[in-house]
């Protein structure tokens, strides 16, 4: 009861999504939190139980802290999607899933390569999809409308902030279950940066082609 | 420290006639073998120094101030191996205590937790750890600085040293510890009380807690 994307830019990520939390046909929040950060650099989008998505990004943070206390760097992207799929396994066999699913950005962080942004839709089963870009929640498929049309791989973090406004928007305007305005976040190595209502509004509204 | 008395009431977790836990007391002399930690408290920080040793000098010296959690961190004196053991529990503890809470872990319950955990061995059987914990932390209404011995009994500081020359150090730092110091005080006090009493000219770890800024550095000094 949601619409929340990721995209992969040039030189990072960017997470965006609505605020109305529903129950059911009703309007229970219209200032819902659905983007987190839970490590330097990593952030996860939720859809589905809110409950359930709350108590999984609390866990993301405490292991995530581990492993940087423990290795003294922080986890690898990919690392992260898989530790997070393997909760969402465990206890999707032991009868009891989460019922949400989550988007993960960040970057790779294996001390050979330079570090690479990447984007991963975990479902409730702990299925893992990796993609340049994903659209979650009820809204999704008129989000995907707007990004398969408009994505290209070298969009610069303007363009990507406009795109990912843009796909929120149009699911804002057709899904009954998404609405209230737009949250957006920028994660790029220099860290994770929450856009305000105002930042948002002059990236949407500057000029450059998209 | 031993007489013909306590004979064969070392050998377990147990009182001896005249109401000790030998087993608890050979602990300490683990302790008082292990490299020198010197913690200071003041009203703006705290400052831990570490020795760092090993054996050769082929050898890497291992870390002796580990970080449990932002402004958490934990020094030890005494069985290394021991230490991973109480370092991941900590670890731990404070990453539930924040899901549990919402809130950052405090050394006061952190260090009540690490007692527990030596006080049951000292009680319901086991070898006690052969380690003294320093916890600081920067996090609550005022800088905390706590210890706790292998008997599980921890102790608030303003001023602490265990490991080797101990009490030596310690009379030191009791010569020269006064109410008022600041934060660089407390380090220069710290690398002063180090090097007049171990001659030896290790290396060390210096930890500085600043507790107006929140800013917590750490550097590894080498004196050879």
């Amino acid at each position: 009861m949601t619409t929340t994307i990721g995209l992969v830019f040039k030189d990072g990520i960017v997470l965006a999504a609505d605020r109305q939390v529903s129950s059911e046909n009703f309007v229970a929040s219209k200032y819902g939190e659905k983007i987190y950060q839970v490590d330097k650099t990593t952030g996860v989008t939720i859809a589905g139980l809110v409950a359930d998505a709350v108590n999984l990004v609390e866990r993301l943070k405490a292991e995530f802290k581990l492993y940087y206390f423990e290795k003294k760097r922080q986890i690898s992207i990919d690392k992260a999607a898989r530790l997070a799929s393997n909760i969402f396994y465990g206890v999707f066999r032991g009868g009891r899933p989460l019922y949400t699913q989550i988007l993960i950005g960040g970057f790779t962080n294996n001390g050979r390569e330079s570090p690479t942004p990447k984007l991963f839709v975990i479902d409730p089963s702990g299925g893992t999809i990796e993609d340049k870009f994903i659209a979650t929640g009820s809204g999704s498929q008129l989000a995907y409308g707007i990004l398969e049309n408009n994505y290209k791989p070298d969009l610069s973090e303007k363009e990507a902030i406009k795109l990912a406004f843009k796909a929120i928007r149009a699911a804002i305007e057709r899904n009954p279950y998404t609405g209230s305005g737009v949250d957006a976040v920028v994660i790029n190595l220099d860290g994770y940066k929450k856009l305000n209502d105002s930042e948002l509004q002059r990236v949407v509204n500057s000029e450059v082609k998209n | 420290m031993f007489n013909l008395k306590d004979a064969g009431y070392d050998r377990t977790i147990m009182y001896s006639p005249d109401g000790r836990i030998i087993q608890v007391e050979y602990a300490k002399e683990a302790v008082r073998r292990g490299s020198s930690v010197i913690a200071i408290k003041c009203k703006e920080g705290i400052v831990i120094l570490a020795e760092s040793r090993s054996y050769s000098k082929l050898i890497e010296p291992n870390e002796k101030v580990s970080q449990i959690d932002d402004n958490l961190y934990l020094a030890f004196s005494g069985l290394l191996a021991d230490s991973r053991v109480l370092i991941n529990e900590a670890r731990v503890f404070a990453q539930i205590h924040k899901i549990t809470y919402g809130e950052e872990c405090d050394v006061e319950t952190l260090a009540g937790y690490l007692s527990k955990l030596a006080q049951r061995i000292t009680q319901f059987g086991g070898r006690p750890f052969g380690l003294t914990l320093i916890i600081a932390g920067v996090n609550n209404s005022a800088p905390e600085l706590t210890v706790i011995e292998p008997s599980g009994a921890k102790h608030n500081a303003r001023a602490i040293a265990i490991g080797r020359n101990d009490n030596e150090i310690m009379n030191y730092l009791e010569e020269h510890y006064h109410s008022d110091l600041n934060l660089e005080d407390c380090k220069v006090l710290a690398q002063k009380a180090f090097t007049e009493i171990i001659k030896d000219k290790n290396d060390y770890d210096l930890l500085v807690m600043n507790f107006e800024t929140q800013k917590i550095t750490k550097q590894f000094v080498k004196q050879k």
